[in-house]
């Protein structure tokens, strides 16, 4: 069983404990130490997984771990990851691999030489819908694929620690924590990275785009296409909207429609989602661990993750500068 | 009661707004004109009108003619459009207005100094899906709109339509204009700049893009995503779609006219769903309108300049194509590749 050490006590890391609880029961993963800054938060979420809260990071290093799941924000992956491979940690990051490329290529070199697993958190490839339409369009039930779209589109994201979303030094906008998403399933269905980006985007809560629109162009001509906002109304769904082109067929989905399993509050509180198989965290969690297990890579190539924050980047870069942007003009 | 002239049968929606003039009292289909005799004989037969021509010239000097219908290919509205005002006849033309800026504009300028109609077949501006979504746009139900997404995808059309001269474009001319015309109804404002991305991507290869994207920036700030793609296969169970998300300061609306509909379930085994659509006949009622406009009792909701501007944000989005760059509008002339 595979002693994972949770960093971080946000959104992500709440549904990274509760899936390594998941785990636990079958002898996969185990969620043995938990660190963060934010000691109450760390405490609680401990306690609530029957883990060992840190004080101190020298505390959590202490612990008698295998691996390290970085569930923090945004700038601080490249130095939690460096200090747990230094370690020989193996290391689950939460997208985006990191802020810079430069970071990610450093962890990506140091995994390498220390020989230990890197694996991105993107969790798309591991949700059920997505993984079987991805699988579908690699068996060719689609033909050649043409065109992909995406929406993906909530309310702000008002409960991020300090509130370091709203930050773009941080959080890089919608673009870079929300989009990326759909820039990593669709360099992965497309399989390879697209030579041309454009962004445009409208301000609504934030000093920067909330809600963005990006295109990718890819080598074949393919086109593909993200909307990602977090500017709608306070109390509306997170939406998730996918179509897949293909010169042979079409496919179709939304979130909305997929929800298998709603629950209504008084007061108008709504949840819809399907738990029609294993959710994406679960899953993601497990493949780690199978990889660590059995010395494979991971799905998510550490390659393909700093390709994901790359096209990311160059979508920043277009939305400033007013015109599209080739990849390879993305640097730093 | 008012003779029209249908002019041309190229356009499918022909044999709709014919049927139209069949249901509405106090009109006629007193001619109809179209350049391939064995489909003008059969629409004769169907609609029953005997005064049928080959030449359009025919049909509106026809002295119990009052207005035309245009329906000619993309590249021919123009002529049609210029003997019908000079002969004082009042016009609906099928959108795009023109391929170029120079023929929208002469036709515009005729219209206006013959004193005649000259309504733009913006069909959705007469369907009451997205004219309630209007009324709440501009009562203020989301606040000022700063971002427009949406799409009208189809399927592939035949003929002309794939003809880079007749069509004057692909997908991006054909359904773009659907839906930046509603965009600037919606929200008052014109475009500034055009960035566009286009290709032709699907089998079997047509002279004319069929999948593409617009992007638009309006003068006021606000942004604008036109998905105008031919996606859809034979399989999709309805003509395609149209949608629009509005994001604005105090809110957001969706309209997505796939969702006003009844699924039929065939009891025999070879037969796939259906969608029934429940929605209104935006088509008769932008007929009825334009009745009104020729009896003087109303201005037509869109006008040869909404036509005019719809057609120079498609051009500006093949010259951004071109280039690789955003456009900016308005363009002032045409360009010598546009016909």
């Amino acid at each position: 069983m595979l002693r994972i050490g949770l960093i971080g006590s946000g959104y992500a890391a709440a549904h990274h404990a509760r899936a390594l609880t998941r785990l636990a029961r079958e002898g996969v993963a185990t969620l043995a130490a938990v660190y963060s800054r934010e000691i109450r938060r760390v405490e609680e979420l401990a306690r609530r997984h029957g883990a060992s809260p840190c004080p101190t990071l020298e505390a959590f290093w202490e612990a008698d771990l295998d691996a390290v799941d970085i569930c923090t924000p945004t700038p601080t992956h490249a130095f939690y990851a460096l200090e747990a491979i230094r370690r020989g940690k193996h290391v689950l990051v939460e997208k985006p691999i990191a802020r810079t490329l430069a970071e990610a290529e450093a962890m990506v070199a140091a995994a390498q030489e220390a020989g230990v697993v890197l694996m991105v958190a993107h969790e798309q490839r591991f949700e059920p819908d997505c993984r079987r339409a991805w699988e579908l369009v690699r068996a060719g039930a689609l033909g050649r694929l043409c065109m992909a779209r995406q929406v993906i589109a909530g309310p702000y994201p008002d409960w991020s620690i300090d509130n370091w979303f709203a930050d773009f030094a941080q959080s890089g906008g919608p673009l870079l924590d929300l989009a990326i998403h759909s820039l990593d399933y669709f360099n992965w269905l497309f399989d390879s990275l697209p030579f041309r980006i454009y962004a445009i985007g409208a301000r609504r809560h934030l000093p920067f785009e909330d809600h963005v629109v990006a295109v990718l162009r890819y080598p074949d001509g393919g086109l593909a296409w993200v909307e990602a906002s977090w500017a709608m109304p306070t109390g509306s769904p997170l939406i998730v909207r996918t179509e897949l082109i293909g010169t042979e067929g079409i496919l179709q989905w939304d979130s909305e429609e997929t929800a298998s399993l709603e629950v209504w509050k008084d007061g108008g509180a709504r949840q819809a989602w399907a738990p029609a198989a294993e959710d994406g965290f679960t899953a993601e969690i497990r493949h780690f661990a199978e990889c660590v297990a059995r010395g494979t890579p991971p799905q998510v190539r550490p390659e393909e993750a700093i390709g994901a924050l790359r096209t990311a980047l160059a979508a920043i870069a277009a939305l400033a500068a007013g015109h599209p942007v080739r990849l390879e003009e993305v640097s730093g | 009661m008012i003779g029209i002239a249908l002019i041309g049968l190229d356009h499918m929606h022909a044999f709709r707004y014919a049927q139209c003039l069949l249901e509405i009292p106090n009109v006629r289909l007193a001619a109809i004109s179209d350049t391939d005799p064995a489909r003008l004989m059969e629409a004769g037969r169907r609609f029953e009108v005997e005064t049928l021509y080959t030449d359009y010239r025919a049909a509106i000097e026809r002295p119990d003619v009052q207005a035309v219908i245009v329906c000619t290919p993309n590249a021919d509205h123009t002529a049609p459009v210029l003997a019908a005002a000079q002969a004082g006849k009042h016009i609906l033309c099928e959108k795009p207005i023109a391929t170029t800026l120079t023929e929208a504009r002469a036709m515009i300028r005729a219209c206006r100094d013959h004193g005649v109609v000259l309504q733009i077949a913006f069909v959705c501006r007469y369907d009451p899906l997205y004219q309630t979504a209007r009324e709440l746009i501009v009562s203020g139900a989301i606040g000022e709109p700063l971002a427009l997404i949406g799409g009208n995808r189809g399927k592939r059309p035949p003929g002309w339509f794939l003809d880079p001269i007749q069509a004057g474009g692909g997908a991006i001319l054909d359904h773009s204009v659907h839906v930046t015309d509603l965009m600037r109804w919606y929200i008052g404002d014109e475009v500034a700049e055009v960035y566009a991305e286009m290709g032709t991507l699907l089998p079997p290869r047509i002279p004319v893009e069929d999948c593409g994207l617009v992007f638009l920036r309006f003068t006021r700030g606000a942004i604008g995503v036109v998905d105008p793609s031919w996606i859809y296969p034979p399989s999709f169970p309805t003509y395609g779609d149209m949608w629009l998300e509005v994001l604005g300061t105090h809110g957001a609306l969706y309209v997505d006219d796939r969702r006003h509909r009844l699924t039929l379930y065939p009891r025999d085994s070879g037969s796939t769903p259906r969608w029934i659509p429940f929605g209104a006949d935006a088509d008769r009622a932008m007929i009825e309108d334009f009745l009104r406009c020729i009896r003087g009792e109303a201005e037509p909701l869109a006008t040869g300049e909404d036509g005019l501007r719809a057609l120079e944000i498609a051009l500006a989005a093949y010259r951004s194509a071109r280039e690789g760059q955003p456009v900016r509008l308005p363009l002032e002339e045409d360009e010598k590749e546009e016909k």
